[in-house]
């Protein structure tokens, strides 16, 4: 089931009604526990089954963990866990990839190799839920969790339907309490929770899904573009993810608000960022700071010496990349991030120096440019089939043999997303300059967010467009 | 209590204003010079004495102002990208009713070499409330659309042709409206990759055009009917072309006007089926000898 569908508006209207209608906190945890998997369900009920696995394995792994007298016994409970986990994403998600990456190596040095690929589909969602689960188990691990008794609140939490599908990845110690206390719903949780619903549904249904046509055809016949053309939708393709997927986020954050729960922020004016780091930090949060804990920490983080934290941010980059999925796109993704960190820190004091001599405006007017040129160079390989696609599109790109405006294609459709992004960006604009006003207008006039909601849902029916396209996050 | 209240209020003036906004928005499109919305205009009619039908091939093949500066005759371009004949025959009706009877038509007939079997009513959603047959059909075929615009009339201008009714506000920069620019050598070389094929021909359209002929010629209008030039590297590899035409002729009655070989020059394309601003000056000079005096 998907947010923009007429099916997820019913099965959330009875849902709420019934849930508003309980009292009682177990039997509001019991409700929330079969909605989530009736939500699966609709996409694929036989896929429910390696959710309720993942839930009782880590369940009693969980309680061995804890239990366990020795650091050896806790470590092989751990390792039994992590292997459930990575062994389910290895299987359905990069199985394929790596047999046929290896039967092509093999081919490429003289050796002839015939592996059998796997025939199945990717389970929507798969990579959350098992960010989430072990993310359980290894706060255990770490003294940071005690484990869940109440299975009900703990497959719950694996199912929560709000995040199950793309996130935010949010950590058992996150919202595992948030199930054990009551969740009265404030007026400020359902004012704020009915906002970002709106709000993504504009970012999905008014930018991500008007973009969406231009950058598949864009993408699926190059040839067909002139340089200009392409640079364009490399720059729209930048805002579609972002609201494909920020979208996706904030009607999740505002379904559970509305259900009063909390989940953490994902995304934070990711392209406003003055640095790569700092676009680490603003862009889908919930990963980038699971990776930073459970990965890039426990490889040593900056600890070990200039070339050991430089291995290990390339390494987090990489592994980031390859999460995404199962193609060498994804890697070199990865790669390119994981070098302009390095690059970052490398050429630190320069910037410094720079930032010291020119204007304030200037320098982050340019470092913002910069930041967004470099993110938009690695989204053509996050968009493309393949890398040679990818670097047919660069090297057009970058050969600026046509930049004629008369052949710029479709022209009113390209008129009417600059249309659009001039008022996403404006909003997130004043947002990001007036930030604490805003809140404070907030606060004082009540009904503010209901106000700006009107304005979006007009903006909805004027410029929106209603094809019921699958989140871009979903085949992650 | 107050609460309830404040959303209720807050639900009348989301639908309020939408409304307000769809009326202000209306009359936008009855003052704008785009070529569908001008059909129904009744203050500033067109009153072409010849007028140009069909889709993207009619829009890039007939050049109107080149004609009105050469001739004597007002003529009139009312092609659109990806028309029908039952859309056509639609706005043609709409024409009629708001502006003197033509001399002649030309209706580019490549239209009719489609499969689809659903016609896009609901592409022109934006002239639902001003042609009952254009409602009828989108009832018929896009409930939703229907349904949504009938409730939110505000949804109707989510529509391409809503904002170049807002780009085109005067007659000249409106007709000008053509492929500008020439094919690139990388889609030449696509074109040679491509394997021969055969049109199809969608039959529906065909009966569409011959309805819309007689009633044309019912009003004493010259009808005629032309296929515009077509790449010179992609011409051959459609088939059956020439059987095409025979059936079209044998079923109109008419002699269809075969442009398709015309140009044989790359640099007058824009693509493998569209000419530009320079092909067009070349066909509409061709179509203008055809008129009768």
């Amino acid at each position: 089931m998907i947010f923009n569908s007429i099916p997820f508006v019913i099965f959330f209207l009875v849902f709420y009604i019934i849930y508003l209608l309980i009292r009682n906190r177990t039997s509001k945890t019991y409700l929330i526990l079969i909605a989530s998997y009736f939500f699966y369900a609709w996409w694929d009920w036989r896929f429910l089954s390696l959710i309720i696995f993942s839930t009782i394995v880590d369940y009693f792994l969980g309680k061995k963990i804890y239990g366990s007298e020795s650091i050896k016994e806790k470590k092989q409970f751990l390792f039994l866990s992590l292997i459930s986990n990575l062994g389910l994403l290895f299987i359905f998600k990069y199985f394929n990839f790596f047999i046929g990456s290896f039967t092509e190596i093999a081919s490429y040095i003289g050796f002839s190799t015939s592996y059998n690929t796997l025939n199945i589909i990717l389970p929507v969602g798969i990579s959350f839920y098992t960010f989430q689960t072990m993310s359980y188990t290894i706060d255990i691990y770490k003294n940071k969790l005690r484990p869940e008794n109440n299975f009900a609140v703990f497959a719950s939490y694996v199912a929560f339907f709000p995040q199950l599908m793309a996130g935010p990845i949010v950590r058992a110690i996150d919202l595992i309490p948030q199930f054990n206390r009551d969740n009265k719903l404030t007026f400020n949780h359902f004012k704020i929770g009915v906002f970002l619903i709106v709000l993504g549904y504009f970012k999905k249904l008014v930018v991500a899904d008007s973009i969406a046509p231009l950058v598949d055809e864009a993408f699926a016949n190059p040839a067909n573009y002139n340089a200009l053309n392409l640079s364009i939708i490399v720059v729209f393709y930048s805002f579609q993810i972002y609201c494909d997927f920020s979208g996706y986020s904030d009607i999740a954050i505002g379904v559970a608000k509305l259900l009063g729960f909390e989940f953490p922020k994902n995304f934070n004016l990711p392209y406003f960022s003055k640095n790569l780091s700092e676009f680490w930090r603003r862009w889908h949060i919930s990963l980038s700071s699971w990776l930073r804990d459970y990965l890039y920490i426990s490889l040593g983080g900056n600890r070990n010496g200039i070339i050991f934290t430089q291995r290990n941010l390339m390494l987090t980059m990489l592994l980031g990349g390859l999460w995404h999925g199962a193609n060498w796109t994804f890697v070199i993704w990865g790669f390119l991030h994981g070098s302009y960190l390095i690059v970052q820190r490398i050429i630190q004091p320069v910037s410094r120096f720079l930032s010291s001599i020119l204007p304030k405006l200037l320098f982050s007017i340019t470092s913002i440019f910069i930041t967004f040129l470099l993110v938009n160079i690695a989204w053509v390989f996050f968009r493309s089939q393949s890398v040679s696609q990818a670097l047919e599109i660069l090297h057009k790109i970058f050969s600026f043999n046509d930049v004629s405006i008369a052949a710029l294609k479709p022209k009113f459709q390209i008129l009417k997303i600059i249309v659009i992004l001039v008022i996403l960006v404006s909003g997130e604009l004043i947002y990001y300059l007036f930030e604490k006003r805003i809140k404070q207008w907030v606060s004082k006039f009540q009904y503010l967010p209901f106000g700006i909601c009107i304005v979006l849902l007009w903006l909805i029916l004027f410029f929106g467009t209603f094809s019921s396209n699958n989140f871009i996050y979903f085949q992650f | 209590m107050k609460f309830l209240k404040n959303i209720t209020l807050l639900i009348i003036i989301f639908y309020l204003g939408q409304w307000i906004i769809a009326k202000g928005l209306d009359r936008l499109i009855t003052h704008s010079s785009f070529r569908l919305s001008k059909v129904f205009s009744k203050d500033n009619p067109i009153n072409a004495d010849i007028l140009c039908l069909g889709n993207s091939r009619g829009v890039n093949s007939f050049f109107s102002p080149h004609i009105n500066n050469s001739n004597p005759y007002r003529a009139y371009n009312l092609s659109y990208n990806g028309m029908r004949m039952p859309t056509i025959a639609i706005f043609t009706e709409q024409y009629l009713k708001h502006n003197k009877v033509p001399k002649t038509v030309f209706i580019e007939i490549s239209n009719i070499f489609n499969q689809a079997q659903n016609i896009e009513y609901s592409k022109y959603n934006l002239y639902a409330n001003k042609s009952a047959s254009l409602n009828i059909g989108i009832k018929n075929t896009d409930v939703n659309t229907y349904a949504i615009s009938a409730i939110f009339p505000l949804f109707r201008f989510n529509s391409e042709l809503f904002y170049r009714s807002l780009y085109y506000n005067d007659d000249d920069r409106e007709q000008q409206w053509i492929n500008r620019y020439s094919i690139s050598k990388e889609l030449e070389i696509e074109i040679d990759k491509l394997p021969n094929e055969n049109f199809p021909l969608n039959l529906s359209d065909l009966k569409n055009l011959k309805e819309l002929q007689a009633e044309l010629i019912n009003l004493d209008i010259q009808v005629i009917l032309f296929i515009a030039p077509i790449h010179p590297q992609y011409l051959p590899k459609i088939e059956n072309l020439e059987i095409l035409k025979s059936k079209i002729e044998s079923i109109t009655g008419t002699k269809v006007i075969d442009l398709s070989n015309l140009i044989s020059k790359s640099e007058y394309f824009a693509d493998k089926i569209h000419t530009n601003i320079k092909g067009a000056e070349i066909i509409s000079d061709t179509l203008i000898n055809l008129v009768k005096d």
